[in-house]
């Protein structure tokens, strides 16, 4: 059924990395034709825009007036459209700059960092920095059945959306007396125990974050930075997951120190902008905020 | 017309609500610029609504909460109001929003004056911080 496929990849601002992973993952690149059926890949010297495509894997963040255009451009053509990578989602590491207005260097810059859902409406969407062989396993199949059945129906969502924690191999040693019991850096954690993170006073983004990974950085002994993108039900991941540290921090201690003792072991968390949304900035409530403020986006 | 601001206050119902009921019974006036609401625990607020009434066209946010240590009707639940709260001021200033746009006092209930008192101090730094956004105001708001 491979033959005839036109599939094409286009590469926004990011690092693009995770779109070379498509055709190196043998089930999907057997399904999609392999190399043979790539008919537009601007980086790689498929420059010529085809008149349709049926697959369109989209990775990076929209940071230009031109990635916009090309962006709704190339919807029009394409059957299926993948948004791949936490980048084109949720504005991943590039999404940091959602903050700096570059619109005042040149006109050709947005003012703000925007996401692929924001412009176009994607077919599938596959989360992750990169997204993992099980995340391809499962989009090969989904691919598959859309190829094969015509329109798609709707919009899906590749990998799990359950919260890391849910069946996260690190356990506290009481879940009814959870506590952590400072903040650390992870360079200041001298001994893992094996414990849960937030138990040994890592902040850990496990509670907000989904687990399409399958846990990859918790297996290897890092705490979670957050870079599946929020899970089913969080709004927003730095909001929530303070509203989570909230419950727990110092739990011990009330009742007993005063305010101001909180508020300097909460003061060791130095950039929570930086730490909280390390992936997910231009989706924000508070960016949101931030640019109504400014008056960006009003015209 | 001229900019009024509008703020939204969440008062604990055992202290800060029953301080603002003693207000209107002893008539103690403040500010009518802002909306009370009361609820049974601040703690019960999430960061996302306190962003989510900015967003709607708040200017300011007010939470009234039981004077701690031990007041606290739920035992700890100002504790955990404030180390939310305080998280959240912490994320507004690196996002350019003014963190004292967001008040957090603490009150047992015989505190109507002070409760008055500190409404019409908040309004008057709202007033001198402006708009959060640059939006018109809906008349009837
Ligand atoms: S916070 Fe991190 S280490 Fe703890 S249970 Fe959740 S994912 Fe696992
Ligand atoms: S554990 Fe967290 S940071 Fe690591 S791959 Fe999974 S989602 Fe990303």
């Amino acid at each position: 059924m491979s033959e005839g496929l036109s599939i094409g990849f286009l590469e926004l601002t990011g690092c693009s990395t995770c779109l070379e992973n498509v055709l190196l993952h043998e089930k999907l690149s057997g399904i999609l034709g392999g190399l043979g059926s790539v008919k537009y890949w601007p980086s790689h010297g498929y420059t010529e825009e085809p008149d349709s495509l049926d697959v369109l894997f989209v990775s990076g963040a929209v940071r230009s007036r031109g990635q916009v255009e090309k962006l709704k451009k190339l919807r029009d053509k394409t059957r299926v459209l993948v948004a791949y990578g936490t980048c084109s989602i949720y504005g991943g590491l590039i999404g940091l700059t959602a903050l700096i207005d570059a619109s005042s260097r040149s006109g050709e810059f947005l003012e703000t960092v925007k996401t692929v859902p924001d412009i176009v409406e994607p077919d599938i969407l596959v989360t992750g920095c990169p997204p993992t062989r099980d995340q391809l396993d499962e989009l090969a199949g989904v691919i598959k059945d859309y190829l094969e059945n015509g329109k798609p129906r709707g919009k899906v969502f590749i990998g799990n959306r359950n919260s890391l924690c849910r069946d996260c191999p690190r356990k506290p040693r009481d879940p009814y007396r959870f506590e952590m019991p400072s903040i650390k850096r992870d360079h200041e954690l001298v001994e893992d125990d094996g414990r849960c993170f937030l138990e040994q006073g890592i902040l850990c983004l496990g509670p907000v974050t989904s687990s399409g990974c399958g846990h990859l950085c918790i297996l290897r002994g890092r705490p979670c930075m957050g870079c599946n993108g929020p899970a089913r039900g969080v709004v927003d991941q730095g909001l929530n997951y303070i509203s989570s540290i909230g419950s727990i921090l110092l739990k011990s201690m009330e009742r007993i120190r005063m305010f101001d003792y909180f508020a300097a072991e909460m003061d060791k968390l130095v950039d929570p902008m930086g730490y909280l949304y390390r992936y997910t900035l231009p989706k924000s409530l508070l960016t949101e905020l931030a640019l109504k403020k400014r008056g960006v986006g009003e015209k | 017309m001229t900019w009024e601001p509008w703020l939204i206050g969440f008062l604990e119902k055992w202290t800060a609500g029953l301080a603002a009921e003693s207000a209107g019974v002893n008539r103690v006036r403040y500010s009518p610029n802002i909306v009370l609401i009361n609820i049974p625990c601040p703690s019960r607020l999430s960061p996302v609504h306190i962003v989510k009434a900015f967003l709607a066209g708040a200017d300011g946010v007010y939470i009234g909460g039981s004077m701690p240590p031990a007041n606290c009707h739920y035992k700890v639940g100002n504790y955990k109001t404030f180390k939310r709260m305080y998280l959240l001021k912490k994320l507004m200033a690196q996002f350019g929003i003014e963190p004292e746009r967001l008040r957090m006092d603490w009150y047992v209930s015989p505190m109507y004056r002070a409760l008055a008192k500190n409404i019409d101090e908040f309004v008057e730094t709202i007033k001198k911080l402006g708009p959060i956004t640059s939006r018109e105001r809906v008349d009837g708001l």
